[in-house]
């Protein structure tokens, strides 16, 4: 199966779900700031990235993890990919996890500034505390994640 | 095949241009399709139906606001990661002069009378630029034959 993780820039909190997913964050420790900013992806995209479907690995059971930017375009999103994935014949081998609704306003804030305002310090800064304090949500999103993806295996 | 028509929204001009080059439809009869401006429809943000071509090909609109080039490289890299022949899906990007005006249909919350607004707009650009969106339908043929 190819699970997606999306979110605004296909930078952060998409790149963390992943990362989590795919056990190169431990979902029961807080993320320091090396270990965070040293994940592949995390925080290094530009605005040529928005809408690739970039590959972070495979996980334990064999599952393709990719990672994705969408913008502002939402819930959509999820049901554009899954929509065309069903025409197509292989919506039975996709699932597509929008994170955005547990990334808050700091991480927006560092992100913004690191991505689009170039501030790298200053928004890293934000993108860190705001991370830690998005972590537990996340974590439980993926964490219901790979639990939806057992029961369809 | 699959072609996918995109636009900011697969209810207006898409739509219109879907049901032409399917030959479903003419001129006059936009303001009797049914569905047309269907915002519930376009919201969902699935893929729709309209039909199947003399060769066979399934033709779809989908709704994608602005963003038609970003949506076009997820789908394109879709075929990829399933390793899908890229013959299997045409994405295909729907221009008209005065798209802007369109933003009105998902900027604003959906009711009847704003529905109504956005579809008054979309018969006004369709019905300017017929001509337009009727030399497009040679071009939409051509490249699904030589895709």
């Amino acid at each position: 199966m190819k699970i997606i993780y999306h979110c605004y820039g296909g930078s952060h909190s998409s790149v963390l779900a992943a990362a989590i997913h795919l056990g190169l964050i431990d979902k029961f420790v807080l993320p320091s700031r090396e270990a965070l900013f040293n994940l592949p992806i995390f925080d290094k995209t530009t605005d040529e990235d928005f809408g690739t479907i970039r590959k972070m690995g495979t996980d334990e059971l064999g599952h393709e993890i990719y990672v994705l930017g969408k913008k502002n375009l939402g819930d959509r999103y999820t049901n554009i990919l899954e929509g065309t994935a069903k025409i197509l014949g292989v919506k039975e081998d996709l699932l597509v996890i929008n994170i955005m609704d547990k990334v808050n306003w700091i991480m927006k804030i560092g992100g913004f500034s690191s991505r689009r305002l170039g501030l790298i310090t200053f928004g890293r800064f934000f993108l860190f505390h705001g991370t830690i304090r998005a972590f537990l949500p996340i974590v439980n999103l993926v964490v219901l994640t790979k639990s939806e993806i057992q029961y369809k295996d | 095949m699959k072609v996918l028509l995109i636009g900011n929204t697969g209810v207006h001009h898409v739509f219109f241009v879907a049901h032409m080059f399917l030959g479903t439809i003419d001129k006059e009869d936009i303001f009797n399709l049914s569905s047309f401006g269907d915002l519930s429809i376009d919201k969902t943000g699935y893929p729709i139906y309209i039909g199947v071509d003399d060769n066979g090909n399934e033709i779809y609109t989908l709704g994608v606001r602005n963003d038609k080039d970003l949506v076009k490289k997820s789908l394109d890299d879709l075929l990829e990661i399933f390793s899908l022949d890229k013959r299997e899906l045409l994405v295909l990007p729907i221009p008209i002069k005065g798209e802007w005006f369109l933003k009105i249909a998902y900027i604003i919350p959906s009711s009847r009378s704003l529905n109504l607004i956005s579809n008054l707009i979309a018969k006004i650009l369709i019905k300017w630029q017929y001509q337009d969106l009727n030399n497009l339908i040679d071009k939409i043929r051509d490249k699904i034959n030589n895709y």
